[in-house]
Order: structure tokens, then C-alpha cells, then sequence
């Protein structure tokens, strides 16, 4: 099953991310903070990054430009509950395929990735 | 009866005045004198004897006068008792008597109480004292036969004080019509109150005169006296049955009897049922005796010295009778005594009543006073309160409207989470592969319940924020006030990648407060704080909630890692409109407002500045054991 990467510090967010991830068919794997995934990332490359923008710590926009910085192409897209101009232009900008705003529905997530994959 | 005899008496005793010295006072040789002769000796003879109050005190005024004397002349007493024992032959004997009895004392004065006695004296050219002064004392005048008959004799005459005293009962008593005089039935008493009659007819008033009764029918007469009579107690001395009668006595029968006031004019018998008046001060009239007699042992005179009414009388008035008979003061002379006045407490401590009253007048005032002052102050606490919670309110809808992005935040995670958990039990149940399992949508259900939960504390949290809300005093953890805060900035905090951290005691005790109110205090310095970390690096951002226990009180304090409050300004930060902060970013009165709360909560606010950068500010407050009745 193809992986996607789910990093988001709200656990109830993210089991939820984990759950409509397997019912779409993915696999989930889901970290806590930016911190976190770039201390374990998966063994296998995720065909996306489902990044929650205002994590403790680095930041999602953070995260994306280090990523980007790294060479990264996986496709990042942005769940969020925070939906200012200023954070959508950056996201844009850094390259990131989508941005969602919270709440959004899970068939949305599951469009979005079939596209990607 | 008995008047017509004792005048016969003298009569035939004149006569017999004619007739050369008797010799049983020949044989009164040879005269051996008694006594010093360098010591006058003075005799007093009186028609009464001791049983009449007039002339006890008559006599006892004299002697106490005479013991004043640097060298007091020996007093000698004699009584005629002629009240009742008035024959020729009587008198007579006891003249002889009286000779015998003083053959060896001399006597060099002889002071004759009324004209009858200076008569006894005068039959006989002043036998048994031939050779002493004589001065009568009596009232009105003297019978001209009587002085003819001893020309020695001088007098001491006391003006008639009858008229005077009728005027007296016609001021107090304006309505009299009737004067009734009541006396006793001897002789002496009928000569002695013979022109009375006369003397209420020229004051203008009709005399009755009650007389030679015994005392049954004196009282009864009295009784049916008319309407606006007075009874004038003329001190009886006998009755019709010859019984002797005191004055007091007489007084309070007739004075019981009577349906119409009873007045005297002898001072010694006030306060036995008369009004009083004008009366004979018969102490007065004794000491004028001596002196009179004092002086004519020095220079013998025979002259007649008239004593005014003013000089001898005293006016008084028993209160308990104007008060039975209704008659006010005002009616009553200038000057009058009024004497056995029932105490009281106005008229004997006038000035002592006003003093207290004044006192308890100046006390009720002051009372007062303090109870509106009370008044006022409460209302003005209660207005002040009405007003801090009404800015309190203001400035909590502000700091919320500040949190709305992030609380919008905190809102969305759980919105998001059910609407997708329910997209995905949808897709679940419609999908035509493997068919979901109970426990998977168990879960599901379970996961959409507890989002809900979270945004309905989301949503409570907000509302209690911003709901008006009037101080209260309820027992309140400061540990929760604490979590529940950093509930609502937790959101806002992320979003500024803020670290926040709590640092609780176990277990602090209670204090008495407003829940709301102190959350807002709290949310207050936690706003400001995370604002002092912003312009710090991320990964110094951080901001700590610390509650402890500081002697009797429970401290919370929040510490921050920013730049620190100017050295010269930790005092002012808590002064209204102060802030550091950009124009539009707020008014400057977040602190004052949150220390108005703790100072309302009898707790204190203070700020310090870390040495290692950074800064804490925090409030104490009692804990509700020791808290001295905290008023919300």
C-alpha cells in the first residue's frame, strides 16, 4: 500500500488522518512534530506529507522549506486550521501541491491523493 | 362659754389688784437670791404649755438663740394653762404659787406670750415678779385696759398677717367665695379669733366660721362646705368636749374631710394636708423675742415695736396638695417655697436630663451618621464593584477577541476530526468491498463523542470568558484556575510557537473568589507574557504557570523568558493606560484592571524582573482558612 505521511501534534487530528488514510487505502505513518519525522522518517519514501502548518516547534512551512532546501519532491499538502493569506502564499510558494482548511472533508484528502498517486 | 370666764377671771383679779400685797409675799423674807447676779435671768410666760407646737418652737428658737450668748442668761418657763383651766381662783393660786416657787430666784425679765398672759401679769401690778421688765408678745394689739394696768410693759406687737394671707388664697384660688375658719372652742381661742369674721368680709369673701364643735362635727361641717370655699385651720386647741388637740392632727382630719382646700397660717403645720399660704414662722418669732428681750436687759424700755408680716411669715406650699386641689405654680406669689414636691427626675436633674439627653441626641447622630456614611460607602463599594466587574467584562470580551483566531483553531480540530471520523463511517457503510466491523465503528462513534466533548469544552470555556459576570465569593482551587487557562491560550500559544508550562503544587488550598474573575487575572498575565516572549527565538519562547503556598496565603505566578520589564517601571506596569505595547494593540488597562480584582479579593499583585532575563509577575491571596471575610 502506499505510504503517506501524516504529521500533525493534535493526537485525535491525527489517529483521525491515520484512519481515513487506511480507508482509502494508504498507509499511514504519523508523527507528532517536524522534529520527530526528520529524527525517524519512514524506511519507505511516502508518496505524500499531510503537514499541520502550527506544530510544537518547526513549523509545517518550516519543515517544507527544509525538505524543498534538501531536494525533496514528495507532495506536501497542508491541513490546517489556521487560514491567513500570508501562510497560503508561503505554501504556494514552497511548493506544496494543496491547502486544506479544517475542517475538510475526508473524501477531499482521499481525491486529492488518488490524484497524486 | 370659756372666753367669758377667763374675762371674768381678770376682771375680779383687777379688782382685787387693789388690795395691798398679800402677806404670804411678805413672808416671803428674807430673799436669798439663786444664781449669778451678773447673769440676767429671763422668764417666759405663756397662756399654753409645751403641748402647742407654736409655743415650743417659740420657746426653743429663744434658748437656742440665748446659747449663743457669750454669757447666756438663765430661761425660765411658766404656763398659765389657762386653755382650760381659766377661773379667777385658779389664777390666783397659782400666782401664789408662782411667788412661793421663785421667793429666792430673781427674775429680771418677763417675756408675756400673748395679752392674756401680760392680763394674769397686769391684776396684780406684775405679781409674782413686781420688780421685772415685762414685754408681751402678741398679735394685732393689746387690750388698752390691760396696759393701763401695768405700764412697765413694752411689746413686741406682730402686724396681722390675716389679710395678707386671704390675698395669698384669692391669687391661688381666684374662684373662692367662702372663707371658713375653723377653731377650737376654749375662751382663749374665741377672744383670740374674734375679728376674723370682719377681716374676710373687708377681703371681699364670705366667712362661715365652724366653732365650739367637737372634732366629728368640725369634719362634717367641713364636708359640706360649698363649692368654692377654703378651710382655714385656725390650730384648734380644745374641743367642744375638752379634749386637747394637736395641730397636726387637726389639720390632716379636717384637711381629709374636706371637698374644698385647707389653709393655715402656722408654717409648723405644712405638710399635714394644708396648702399652705402665708404662715406665722414661729421659730422666726422666737429668735426676734431674744433679740428684743437681749436689748431691753441692756436699755429698759418700755416701747412697742411693730414687726412686719414680711418679717416673721414665710410662704409656702406643700406640692402634694396644689397638685390635689389643680392649682399651678404661676399662681402662686413670687418667692413661694414649695416644699414635699414628689421627686422628679425634670424638675430635681433638669440639667443632668438635658446633659443626657443632649449626649444621647449627639449619640444618635452620630449613629446615624455612621449607619449613612456606612450606607454610602457600601453603595459606593457596591457601584465600584458593578463597575470593575462591568470593566472586567470589557477587557475579558478584548482578550478573548484577541484568542479569537486561536480558540477558532482550538474550535476546528474537533470539528475536523468528526467530520472526517463520520466521512469516513460513511465510506465505510457504502463501500461494496469488505464490509466494516462493529468494533471498527465502535470506535469511530467513540472518537466522533469525544471531539464533540472537546469542542463543547472549547465552547464553554469561550462563554464563561465572556458572559457579564458580578463578583462572587465560592471556594476556588487555584490549580484549576490555572489549568483551565492555559486551556483557553494553549491554542494561541502553538500558533506563536510558544512553550507553555505549568508548575503546579500538589495540592493548594482553597481560596475565596470568583472563579471567572481570577481566570481572567491569569489570562491577563499570560497574554501579556506571551507577548514579552515574541520577539524572542522560537525555542526561548516560553512561558510558566506556577502555583505555591506562601505562609497563610497561595501564590500564582507566571514567568516569562522575554526582555524583561524596565528597570524603573516594575511599579507602573499596574497603573491604568500603561503599556509598552504598539498604538491599537490595547489600552493599558489589562494589569490595573486584573490587580483591581486581587486587591477585591484582599490579595496583592507584584512584578519582578529574572536577573537571567525575563520576568514574573504573580498575585498572593489568602487562603480561605485565614481569609478575614473576603467581600466580592
Amino acid at each position: 500500500m502506499p505510504l503517506v505521511v501524516v504529521i500533525e501534534d493534535d493526537l485525535a487530528s491525527q489517529k483521525t488522518l491515520a484512519r481515513v488514510l487506511r480507508t482509502g487505502g494508504y498507509e499511514a505513518a504519523t508523527y507528532g512534530s517536524a522534529e520527530e519525522f526528520l529524527c525517524s522518517p519512514p524506511a519507505t519514501p511516502p508518496i505524500s506529507l499531510l503537514l499541520d502548518l502550527h506544530l510544537g516547534g518547526m513549523s509545517g512551512l518550516d519543515l517544507q522549506r527544509r525538505l524543498r532546501s534538501e531536494g525533496s519532491t514528495v507532495p506536501v499538502i497542508i491541513i490546517t486550521a489556521f487560514d491567513d493569506a500570508r501562510s497560503r502564499e508561503q505554501a504556494e510558494s514552497l511548493g506544496c501541491v494543496a491547502y486544506l482548511r479544517k475542517p475538510c472533508e475526508a473524501e477531499t484528502i482521499l481525491a486529492l491523493l488518488g490524484r497524486l498517486s | 362659754m370659756a372666753k367669758r370666764r377667763f374675762s371674768l377671771a381678770v376682771g375680779v383679779l383687777l379688782t382685787m389688784a387693789a388690795v395691798p400685797r398679800t402677806p404670804a409675799a411678805q413672808e416671803a423674807a428674807p430673799f436669798v437670791e439663786r444664781g449669778d447676779a451678773a447673769q440676767p435671768a429671763i422668764l417666759f410666760l405663756a397662756l399654753e404649755d409645751f403641748t402647742r407646737p407654736y409655743i415650743r418652737l417659740l420657746f426653743e428658737a429663744f434658748t437656742d438663740a440665748a446659747s449663743t450668748a457669750a454669757k447666756p442668761p438663765a430661761i425660765y418657763f411658766e404656763s398659765l394653762d389657762a386653755s382650760r383651766f381659766d377661773e379667777s381662783q385658779y389664777l390666783e393660786n397659782l400666782r401664789e404659787w408662782l411667788r412661793r416657787k421663785y421667793s429666792r430666784t430673781r427674775i429680771d425679765f418677763v417675756v408675756a406670750i400673748s395679752e392674756d398672759a401680760l392680763g394674769f401679769l397686769a391684776v396684780s401690778h406684775g405679781e409674782p415678779w413686781p420688780d421685772a421688765q415685762v414685754m408681751y408678745l402678741e398679735s394685732g394689739s393689746v387690750r388698752a385696759d390691760i396696759l393701763d394696768r401695768i405700764p412697765r410693759a413694752g411689746g413686741l406687737l406682730l402686724e396681722d398677717n390675716f389679710p395678707a394671707a386671704l390675698e395669698v388664697v384669692k391669687a391661688m384660688l381666684p374662684d373662692t367665695t367662702h372663707v371658713a375658719l375653723a377653731y377650737g372652742a376654749s375662751a382663749v381661742e374665741v377672744t383670740r379669733w374674734r375679728d376674723f369674721p370682719g377681716k374676710v368680709r373687708e377681703a371681699g369673701l364670705e366667712p362661715l366660721e365652724i366653732v365650739g364643735a367637737t372634732m366629728e362635727e368640725t369634719r362634717a361641717a367641713v364636708a359640706r362646705l360649698p363649692a368654692h370655699a377654703v378651710v382655714f385651720v385656725l390650730s384648734p386647741n380644745v374641743d367642744a368636749n375638752g379634749n386637747i388637740l394637736t395641730a397636726a392632727h387637726v389639720c390632716e382630719l379636717i384637711a381629709s374631710a374636706g371637698i374644698v382646700p385647707a389653709v393655715t397660717l402656722e408654717a409648723h403645720t405644712l405638710g399635714c394636708g394644708a396648702v399652705g399660704g402665708l404662715m406665722r414662722d414661729w421659730a422666726v418669732v422666737g429668735r426676734l423675742v431674744y433679740e428684743e428681750a437681749l436689748a431691753r436687759l441692756k436699755t429698759p424700755s418700755t416701747g412697742v415695736v411693730a414687726v412686719p408680716v414680711a418679717k416673721y411669715t414665710m410662704l409656702a406650699f406643700d406640692d402634694r396638695q396644689l397638685q390635689r386641689w389643680n392649682i399651678p405654680e404661676r399662681r402662686l406669689p413670687p418667692g413661694a417655697i414649695i416644699r414635699f414636691r414628689e421627686p422628679g427626675l425634670w424638675r430635681d436633674r433638669r440639667g443632668l436630663v438635658l446633659a443626657t439627653l443632649a449626649v444621647t441626641l449627639l449619640q444618635s447622630l452620630l449613629i446615624a451618621g455612621l449607619v449613612l456614611e456606612r450606607r454610602r460607602r457600601r453603595r459606593a463599594e457596591i457601584d465600584s464593584r458593578r463597575n470593575l466587574s462591568a470593566l472586567a467584562h470589557l477587557d475579558r470580551r478584548a482578550a478573548m477577541g484577541e484568542l479569537a483566531t486561536s480558540l477558532a483553531h482550538e474550535l476546528n480540530q474537533p470539528l475536523n476530526a468528526i467530520l472526517q471520523n463520520a466521512g469516513v463511517a460513511q465510506m465505510l457503510l457504502t463501500s461494496s468491498a469488505v464490509p466494516p466491523t462493529l468494533g471498527e465503528m465502535a470506535d469511530i462513534i467513540s472518537d466522533i463523542r469525544k471531539d464533540d466533548i472537546r469542542a463543547s469544552e472549547v465552547i464553554r470555556r469561550m462563554r464563561g470568558m465572556l458572559e457579564k459576570h458580578e463578583l462572587e465569593a465560592c471556594p476556588v482551587d487555584l490549580n484549576d484556575v490555572a489549568q483551565e487557562t492555559v486551556a483557553i491560550v494553549g491554542p494561541d500559544a502553538r500558533s506563536r510557537a510558544i512553550t507553555l508550562e505549568m508548575n503546579l503544587a500538589d495540592r493548594v488550598d482553597p481560596i475565596l473568589g470568583d472563579r471567572v474573575h481570577l481566570q481572567q487575572v491569569l489570562l491577563n498575565l499570560l497574554m501579556n507574557a506571551m507577548d514579552a516572549v515574541a520577539s524572542v527565538p522560537p525555542e526561548r519562547r516560553r512561558v510558566k504557570v506556577s502555583t505555591s503556598r506562601n505562609g497563610s496565603e497561595v501564590r500564582l505566578a507566571v514567568t516569562d523568558t522575554g526582555t524583561g520589564i524596565p528597570a524603573d517601571q516594575t511599579s507602573k506596569i499596574f497603573e491604568p493606560f500603561y503599556t509598552t505595547k504598539s498604538e491599537g494593540s490595547g489600552m493599558g488597562m489589562g494589569l490595573a484592571i486584573a490587580r483591581s480584582i486581587v486587591e477585591a479579593h484582599n490579595g496583592r499583585m507584584s512584578a519582578e524582573n529574572d536577573p537571567r532575563g525575563g520576568a514574573t509577575v504573580w498575585f498572593s491571596l489568602p487562603a480561605s482558612l485565614t481569609a478575614p471575610g473576603v467581600r466580592l
